[in-house]
């Protein structure tokens, strides 16, 4: 496992880069691989496709998913996860506009480590990542590599 | 046995039968010779009763009499009866009876019975000499004597008749005629009613009562009752209707001593008739024309669930007809395997239950349909029957689909308002601050100003889409009544707002419990509302006071939120809880209007009513009330 290395999976190039932003602004200095949707994020993690020369132990500490992705949404993504060895562990949180309970629920459903809602201000948007940071990075001790 | 008899020797005994002797004349008619041998019986044998009795077989009549005992026992006596068998049936009133048979030659025409009530009295040799003698007088002068028609023992009895006539037959009358047709005996207040009386009839034939057609007319019925045989009429006589029957009246032998006539007034009866024929064709018609389907059905034993009747709209509804159905199982119109729960709904029913319920049902053509149905017990008679009323709900369901349609759009369209409108949103506001921090050398004093006027516009308008999703999650949701402490709701709120406004110093005054029924999640939106409400409105008051608490107003319980901030001006209280109505300008609070159209809502869900009371610069009460049944309970 790449002891800090954080996947960011959003569709929005612009949001990508907010994200990325607020990140930085709030001090967490960790690398950020993006990837654009739920199928690249699948062949990302389980080393397939343009990701099948990626190395083993280049598993991120943090996976930050969004619910509305192209081709394989966020929830199907959480799913074929939780579903294979290598990722059932790895802490995922959903960073998503929708705080509609039945989202909140299915994400939790299927295993989703934390549920954060993006506020519009992006003062309070750097504050949540701040805090995001502080917790999954810093604060949690992460599960045990497990090697695939 | 003419002669004088030989062993007499009392003076009684010897007066008592010249006295017969010189009564027994030959004009006299049994009844009369019967009374006389009594009488010189009672008095020469010093008897406490003396029964005479004869019969005669053409025409077959029979006569009584007797001294020391009623007219009702001696009318229950057997003229044809031995002398053995009356003294026998006496032995209650005479313990010492002896008796002779009125005979000539082989025949007997009838017995003479003396008793007395002591036990111990001996019936001596004179006695019998006595008796025999009075009886063989008796014989000679029956054999001379008319026969009546049994007048007198109808008349003898007419005590007995007259009670058993009062007491059976208050709402008609009975009259008594004898073989003559001639009325004997008349009473009844329905007498009155038809303009007849007891002196008319009494003592006069059916011909000098009636005129001729009237006479001839009931003639038959008459004769036909002396005959032995009963007639039944029911005759309409001014206005009114009458059941009468012409009976043969016997004695004790069954010979017919003359008829009666009992007339019953039906009048009731038949408006009653009339009235139960017209309700029931009421109610078939309402049964028949109902456009719910009914069915009455067998409720227990082995043809429990067999279809006893059913209306045209059960036939339509399932496509058979009435004669199709009736005396089937309904089971018949249940689709197989469906309904698992039936064998629960019957026992709830057979226990006295009203059942609801919706299942499927099959029509003649093997097309499915919802039914909703609701089924009891009625007790009919003796048996008890289910009464089933079913209806086709397929419109229903068809609509109750289109509602579920719809909202499962909103709700589609509630995600893409609460994910696809605030993404763009947030990049917005995201990018105008990085333009201010990255590009700030570049910006003059008005493009930062202008950076200021987007990022709090972003700002509004992603609150504004936070409130117009609460308010459509509010309508979707369902309303929970549980209980809640709207105290410790009140009290979370406040800390929020604490939270969010640090720089505030708000007093908060509230009881330490408000218990409620509601549901929690929705009255926490409500206080938050609220509370927000009252924090916001009373920041320009250093000494700024929030209340909440609980009242009763006319017996209900109402709860309320009050603030001493800027208030409102009571002219515009009903423009407070519609969406978007603000009645203070963004520039001097901030807010999207939504806010209490939420509360209104959530309020309204739970069977209440919100209002408010204000005043400008002395604050506002908002007033909210829960289903007040639930409270009570």
């Amino acid at each position: 496992m790449n002891a800090s290395l954080i996947l960011l999976v959003e569709d929005n190039p612009g949001d990508a880069e907010l994200t990325q932003r607020a990140l930085k602004k709030s001090n967490v200095g960790n690398p950020i691989a993006h990837v654009r949707d739920g199928a690249e994020a699948l062949d990302f993690l389980f080393r397939q496709g343009a990701h099948a020369d990626r190395a083993p132990a280049d598993m991120p500490r943090l996976v930050l998913l969004d619910l509305k992705l192209p081709k394989v949404d966020g929830l199907e993504v959480l799913r074929a996860l939780r579903a294979d060895e290598r990722t059932k562990l790895l802490p995922v949180v959903m960073l998503t506009s929708s705080d509609e309970e039945q989202d909140v629920v299915r994400s939790y459903g299927l295993g989703a480590n934390s549920f954060v809602r993006k506020p519009v201000d992006f003062a309070q948007f750097v504050e949540a990542t701040r805090i995001l940071g502080l917790y999954w990075l810093v604060v949690n001790r992460p599960p045990p590599a497990v090697v695939g | 046995m003419s002669d004088r008899p030989s062993g007499l020797q009392t003076r009684t005994g010897l007066f008592a039968l010249c006295r017969a002797a010189k009564e027994l004349n030959h004009d006299l008619d049994a009844r009369n010779v019967l009374q006389i041998v009594a009488s010189c019986a009672a008095e020469g044998l010093g008897a406490d009763l003396v029964v005479a009795t004869a019969h005669h077989t053409s025409p077959r009549e029979a006569a009584r009499a007797a001294v020391g005992l009623d007219a009702v026992t001696l009318a229950g006596l057997d003229a044809s009866s031995d002398g053995a068998s009356l003294a026998a049936s006496l032995a209650h009133i005479a313990r010492t009876a002896t008796s002779a048979a009125i005979a000539r030659g082989a025949r007997t025409h009838g017995a003479l019975v003396v008793g007395w009530r002591e036990a111990d009295r001996t019936v001596t040799d004179d006695d019998r000499t006595l008796l025999d003698a009075l009886a063989a007088l008796a014989a000679q002068a029956l054999a001379l004597a008319r026969w009546p028609s049994g007048i007198a023992d109808l008349s003898v009895a007419s005590d007995a008749l007259h009670r058993a006539i009062l007491s059976n037959y208050p709402s008609g009358a009975v009259v008594v005629f004898d073989h003559a047709l001639r009325y004997t005996f008349a009473e009844g207040k329905g007498l009155a009613e038809v303009g007849l009386s007891r002196a008319v009839l009494e003592g006069r034939t059916i011909y000098e009562v009636f005129p001729p057609e009237t006479s001839a007319a009931i003639e038959g019925d008459y004769r036909a009752a002396l005959e032995g045989r009963v007639t039944r009429n029911e005759i309409t006589y001014n206005g009114k209707t009458y059941l009468t029957s012409t009976i043969p009246v016997r004695d004790v032998d069954g010979a017919v001593l003359g008829g009666m006539v009992v007339t019953h007034d039906l009048s009731d009866r038949v408006a009653a008739e009339v009235a139960l024929r017209e309700s029931e064709a009421r109610y078939r018609l309402l049964f028949e024309r109902a456009n719910e389907a009914i069915w009455i059905l067998e409720a227990e034993g082995p043809e429990a669930g067999t279809i006893r009747a059913a209306n045209a709209a059960s036939a339509r509804m399932h496509g058979y007809t009435v004669d199709e159905l009736v005396g089937r199982s309904i089971t018949m119109l249940d689709v197989p395997d469906v309904a698992a729960d039936a064998p629960d709904k019957i026992r709830r029913i057979l226990a006295g239950e009203w059942v609801d319920g919706q299942v499927p049902h099959v029509r003649k053509d093997g097309t499915r349909f919802p039914v909703e149905f609701t089924a009891g017990l009625i007790d009919m008679g003796p048996r008890r029957y289910i009464l089933a009323f079913s209806r086709d709900v397929t419109e229903r369901v068809r609509a109750r689909e289109r509602a579920d349609d719809m909202m499962r759009e909103l709700e589609g369209f509630s995600w893409s308002v609460a994910h696809d409108l605030r993404a763009p949103l947030r990049i917005i506001d995201g990018y105008s601050q990085a333009l201010a921090e990255d590009c700030s050398a570049a910006l003059d004093g008005d493009g930062q100003r202008f950076l200021g006027y987007i990022r709090e516009s972003t700002r509004q308008m992603g609150q504004l889409i936070d409130d117009l999703l609460t308010l459509s999650r509010v309508t979707r949701s369902e309303v929970r009544a549980e209980p809640v402490d709207l105290a410790q709701i009140a009290r979370d709120a406040a800390r929020r707002l604490a939270h969010l406004n640090p720089e505030r110093a708000v007093t908060l005054a509230l009881p330490p419990s408000i218990p409620a029924l509601g549901d929690a999640r929705l009255l926490r939106v409500v206080l938050d509302n609220l509370l927000g409400n009252a924090w916001k409105f009373s920041a320009q008051r250093g000494d700024a006071r929030v209340e909440v608490g609980e009242a009763l107003h006319d017996g209900e319980r109402v709860f309320f939120v009050r603030d001493n901030g800027a208030g409102f001006d009571m002219t515009y209280a009903d423009k407070l809880f519609g969406v978007f109505q603000r009645l203070h300008s963004a520039a001097e609070f901030d807010g999207t209007g939504v806010g209490l159209a939420i509360v209104r809502r959530i309020v309204r869900r739970h069977r209440g009513r919100v209002w408010a009371d204000g005043a400008v610069g002395v604050g506002a009460t908002f007033f909210f009330t829960l289903d007040s049944e639930a409270q009570a309970s």
